[in-house]
């Protein structure tokens, strides 16, 4: 018998109900007053899932697998489309690919039974045939090479590509179009025996919805599963960058960098590696922030401008901070970032900065529980790790001022690289 | 849906919703002024100028610090259009006042720097410094000149400036750069007082404040004095007598198709809900026909859309395409634009629609930021109607209303923005 737990934060007046049914799916069910109910089922199977193991065997797919798969995840069994179905229904549906995961959600203001039955039904499912892989192939081409033409994506994948040796973020998510030439109908099969097993799925829900029904709609789709979940494989990858500069040209009106600090993975996505990860936050947005002294003198001197950002990402066994912006002083933009976090090391921020900083991250925190899409985005890849929303704002609290300034102290400055996008000598229109 | 509507003084508008549904409110406070290629770029930049300091915090360090103890308040400036209106909004976005520490008044502080940054910009000699002018300009002709990056949106805005020269519907609203680089100090302050005395405001707010303590805050820090106003009306697009064929060409890696239509000047309420049946079939969902037809039977490209406006007599149709595919992608859209004036769509397909539309409207209260451009559309409008009217409007439109509008849908316009491989 799986009845639901409640987990509830009384300070946020926020609720949820959770279990995991005999066939070890995840269902979270999240109470809201507002007109539209949304429904995720979220696959953990996403854009590092390259090499992986399975029941005793290795298995190596092309990068881009997972990305293809969702692609053709809402055809059905009679060659149609389950876009068209939710349409019948109101259901407003999509769907995307993470590093992590790959998300299939809708969300429909009346019906929404009816769509969640189209939903689950399109990810227990798969209906493929060699031609319509062929003719998917197409699409993908072109949405990769829509991605090709965006160059605040290409200077980023560089990045990637100048930090890591072998770690799969070296690839784009939709892989390229010669690694999706060897996607085939096989190829997808496999991999959707192997990763959309009930105990790799999860399923969240926000609305006015009984929980109990979630289980009767979800158990309708999902058999008992003894298949236990593919284990990613990831290649050893050295602290060390590839390279420290990588450079390319492209039409931007100047050009953009994006600065790179290789820093220890975590082995797990857990309660503790989170916690880590938010003093590394907080460590950056207090040296680089809008309110920081970097940002502000260096905006005055013409150095910086609105397109700068500073943030920290840690994905599967990857974890970077990255610094982005745009300008001919890119060389000098690299030097002073630099030199600003071994001057920090030495004379780090007060207490009140950090405060100060906590309370505009509360803020933030706290609106995720404003939109009802977003929050329910977030809280079905949770479902696969031993902390949620609630625990993200609590340990965003607890965090003290030793663990920023540790963080801060950790980064190690040999792991730096550069990745720039020139302006294109021929850039602009020709008519 | 309860929206309060209210005059505040003559030309001063405010409408809210009152909702505890949120942790976080917001308010815009928008100056409408005609959409024009003379003035654009120093409404472009003044928006800069006025985020970025006061009178009473001139640095911007001491402003960006004032905002994070009000929770990270989110004070932005920024020009947007709206057809042909160009709109100077100044919006902030914070934690509603119950979710603060120790019960502090988080909305009557934020209009308090919100009033401070539209009425008391950091002056010298009654001009914007010239420092600061300097490098808000190097800032805005970066932004402007990077819109090259995003060949989707900068091919569908050079196919704006294609088929409606001359009209201000081509302006863009964020400016041009030769315009921006020739503004100055005194030029900015002219602006200023400009809006400040003269434009229509609009105010909207969406949040958990009480209508009273709303207007409290209002009164004490956004007081707008009447102005006499009268908001540009827009113009109607001259047919051309043939087809417009442009190509141009950038160093990508795949091309771009914007095909751009006339259609029938949508003249009142009733006439935009036919107009949005007909977007929501045609080209504006994943279940479209150009979506549907185009880019699934075909697979002639990852997206394909459809761009109407509202109070424009023009429509533009978006993709993009593997190099050599143009013309098959071309006469692909035509055959879906024909099919759209055979009534080539059923019943079943209207319906769908027509509920497509309804639930987004009944959707608009599932977000701040919807609720607040919903209530900033109606209040720009002059023949606005209430939520209400408009799902009756929708639900009363025919297929013989959509069969009668395609009609009027004649292609003007083909414009190609060509891959160029790298040398």
């Amino acid at each position: 018998m799986n009845s639901f737990s409640i987990r509830e934060n009384k300070t946020l007046k926020e609720k949820y109900y959770y279990t995991t049914l005999d066939c070890g799916l995840r269902i979270t069910v999240i109470p809201k007053d507002l007109p539209n109910s949304f429904a995720f089922v979220c696959c953990n199977f996403g854009g590092a899932d390259i090499e992986y193991e399975h029941n005793g065997k290795r298995y190596e797919l092309p990068a881009g697998t997972a990305h293809f798969l969702e692609h053709k995840m809402f055809e059905c069994a009679d060659g149609s489309d389950a876009f068209l179905e939710f349409e019948r229904f109101g259901g407003n549906a999509n769907a995307y690919t993470s590093f992590e995961n790959t998300c299939y959600y809708f969300g429909c203001t009346d019906n929404f039974y009816e769509n969640l039955d189209v939903l689950l039904r399109a990810v227990s499912e798969i209906h493929i045939t060699d031609d319509s892989v062929a003719k998917e192939r197409k699409i993908i081409e072109r949405e990769i090479k829509m991605y090709e033409d965006l160059p605040s994506s290409i200077v980023n994948r560089n990045l990637s590509r100048a930090l890591y040796h072998a770690h799969p973020t070296i690839y784009p998510i939709s892989g390229t179009v010669e690694t999706i030439a060897n996607i085939t109908k096989s190829t997808l099969e496999q991999a959707f025996a192997h990763f959309y097993a009930p105990t790799n799925l999860s399923l969240c829900v926000c609305g006015n919805i009984n929980p109990e029904e979630i289980k009767a709609y979800a158990e309708k789709y999902f058999a008992k599963d003894s298949s236990s979940r593919p284990t990613t494989l990831f290649p050893d990858e050295p602290m060390k960058v590839a390279q420290s500069e990588i450079s390319t040209s492209s039409v931007v009106a100047s050009p953009l960098y994006s600065i790179g600090i290789k820093c220890p993975a975590f082995k797990n996505h857990d309660r503790d590696s989170f916690r880590k990860a938010t003093a590394m936050r907080l460590a950056i947005s207090l040296t680089f922030g809008r309110a920081s002294d970097f940002y502000c003198q260096n905006y005055e001197k013409g150095l910086l401008n609105e397109r700068f950002y500073a943030g920290y990402t840690n994905s599967r066994q990857s974890a970077h901070i990255v610094i982005s912006g745009s300008g001919n002083e890119y060389k000098q933009v690299f030097d002073l970032v630099k030199f600003e976090l071994e001057h920090r090391k030495k004379v780090f921020f007060s207490e009140e900065q950090l405060l100060r900083e906590k309370k505009a991250a509360y803020a933030e925190s706290i609106t995720l529980f404003d939109s009802g899409e977003d929050l329910t985005s977030v809280a079905v890849s949770n479902a696969f790790y031993d902390f949620d929303e609630f625990d993200c704002i609590d340990i965003l609290r607890d965090v003290t001022f030793d663990e920023v300034k540790d963080a801060l102290c950790s980064i190690d400055l040999n792991n730096v690289a550069l990745s720039i996008i020139k302006s294109n000598e021929r850039k602009g229109i020709m008519q | 849906m309860k929206i309060v509507s209210k005059t505040l003084n003559e030309g001063v508008f405010l409408s809210s919703f009152k909702t505890d549904k949120f942790k976080s409110s917001l308010m815009t406070v928008s100056f409408a002024l005609p959409l024009d290629v003379e003035t654009a770029s120093g409404y472009s930049l003044l928006t800069n100028l006025l985020s970025l300091s006061t009178a009473d915090f001139p640095d911007m360090q001491t402003f960006s610090i004032i905002k994070d103890e009000l929770y990270a308040l989110g004070l932005d400036a920024y020009v947007q259009r709206r057809s042909e209106i160009l709109l100077v909004t100044l919006e902030i976005n914070t934690i509603a006042d119950s979710f603060a520490f120790n019960g502090e008044k988080v909305l009557f502080r934020a209009c308090e720097l919100l009033g401070s940054a539209i009425f008391n910009p950091f002056l010298q000699n009654g001009v914007f410094p010239e420092k600061n002018v300097e490098s808000e300009k190097k800032c805005l002709i970066e932004e402007i000149a990077s819109a090259i990056e995003n060949k989707p949106s900068f091919a569908l805005k050079r196919a704006r400036q294609i088929l409606c020269e001359g009209e201000p519907f081509a302006v863009d609203a964020g400016g041009e750069i030769e315009r921006v680089a020739e503004l100055n100090g005194k030029e900015l302050a002219d602006f200023h007082r400009y809006i400040i005395n003269n434009a229509p405001v609009y105010i909207t707010y969406a949040g958990e404040a009480e209508q009273e303590y709303l207007e409290e805050c209002i009164r004490e820090h956004l007081h707008f004095e009447p102005r006499n106003y009268v908001l540009p009306k827009p113009t109607v697009h001259k047919k051309r007598d043939s087809i417009l064929r442009v190509q141009e060409s950038m160093e990508m890696e795949q091309s771009i198709l914007i095909l751009g239509f006339s259609l029938e000047m949508p003249k009142n309420a009733r006439d935009r809900a036919i107009l949005s049946v007909y977007d929501e079939i045609f080209g504006g969902s994943a279940s479209s026909k150009l979506f549907m037809n185009v880019r699934e039977k075909e697979g002639l490209c990852y997206y394909c859309s459809s761009y109407p406006s509202g109070r424009k007599n023009v429509l533009f149709v978006s993709c993009g395409l593997e190099p050599g595919f143009e013309e098959k992608a071309t006469d692909a859209i035509y055959r879906e634009v024909n099919a759209m004036k055979d009534g080539d769509f059923s019943e079943n397909e209207l319906e769908n629609a027509k509920n497509s539309i309804i639930r987004s409207v009944r959707s608009i209260e599932s977000s701040l930021g919807s609720l607040n451009g919903y209530m900033l559309g109606q209040a720009l409008l002059d023949d606005s109607v209430s939520v209400e009217e408009n799902l009756e409007l929708v639900k009363s439109v025919t297929k013989d209303d959509v069969i009668a509008l395609a009609k009027t849908v004649e292609p003007e316009l083909e414009y190609i923005l060509n891959a160029e491989d790298a040398e």
